[in-house]
């Protein structure tokens, strides 16, 4: 994993990833929004002043492709600020930076915790930060409580 | 000695509520050859970006369409098959009870069954080796 912050750089200077990330977003929002209102699609329609056809295409395709201001419109019926931000790519990557290293040693820091419980050839002495061995996930898993609490079913 | 680990990946947002994690063979991951090929080469590289972008919403409990999202079913796997999609770009993954979610490795839409096919038996390695 040596060169993956640039290929992480090149991956969020892709203008795809920020346009599906507005458009799962909204999708998401709208779909919440049906759901708590108990909304059919010609509900919806009428809600979002758009025609039907338009809401099949987004509830089945995700395509959103709508003006910045009907985007915007949209997310503020389905009770959602859209709150944009222009953040500076270098600061943005050095968060990101930030966080992997958290991540990393959060997860080395499990590793001696249970080391003790580890067989002596487990060979933890060769692993790399934020590399788990197979035999190992188990005891190791047991820390993450974050993952577990949202394990979920879809 | 192990063949399989895992490592956190460093190609999707680390923000995630579920963590993503990317399957390694011999402490090199396989989604990563596969990100360098097409983020190198350039025509599919948006769509890469777009395909990754559904795995960390997915990851963050959103709800997606599934002409970008799906589990595939009926795989005799422990666990759920997903593939996450954009224009040409597929992104395999699987969701493990307590690790999260697991990348297998990308592949392009042409490749599709013989994708599927590859991961699931990479999966099923990967937990034929951890019991």
């Amino acid at each position: 994993m040596k060169n993956n912050n640039k290929y992480r750089e090149k991956i969020l200077n892709s203008p795809a990833y920020w346009v599906e990330g507005i458009n799962g977003l909204l999708y998401d929002a709208i779909l919440t929004y049906m759901e708590k209102h108990d909304m059919k699609r010609k509900d919806l329609a009428k809600h979002l002043d758009v025609s039907k056809g338009r809401i099949s295409q987004i509830l089945n395709s995700g395509e959103i492709n709508f003006s910045l201001e009907k985007i915007i419109e949209i997310a503020l019926k389905v009770d959602k600020y859209p709150n944009f931000l222009f953040e500076d790519k270098s600061l943005f990557l050095e968060k990101e930076r930030q966080l992997n290293t958290m991540n990393k040693l959060f997860f080395i820091y499990n590793i001696n915790e249970v080391s003790n419980q580890l067989p002596i050839s487990s060979g933890l002495d060769s692993i790399e930060p934020g590399t788990i061995r197979v035999g190992q996930t188990k005891v190791i898993s047991g820390s993450f409580c974050v993952t577990d609490e949202y394990d979920f079913s879809i | 000695m192990s063949n399989y680990s895992l490592i956190l990946s460093e190609h999707v947002s680390q923000a995630t509520k579920i963590k993503v994690w990317e399957l390694c063979v011999d402490k090199e991951s396989i989604l990563e050859s596969f990100v360098k090929q097409v983020m190198d080469e350039g025509t599919y590289s948006n769509d890469l970006a777009g395909a990754i972008r559904y795995v960390e919403l997915a990851a963050d409990l959103r709800m997606l369409p599934k002409t970008r999202f799906r589990e595939i079913k009926d795989q005799d796997i422990n666990g759920k098959l997903f593939e996450a999609k954009k224009g040409s770009i597929r992104i395999y993954h699987f969701h493990e009870t307590g690790t999260g979610r697991i990348i297998v490795l990308g592949g392009f839409k042409n490749n599709q069954t013989k994708d599927i096919k590859a991961a699931v038996k990479r999966i099923k390695d990967f937990q034929d080796e951890k019991q």
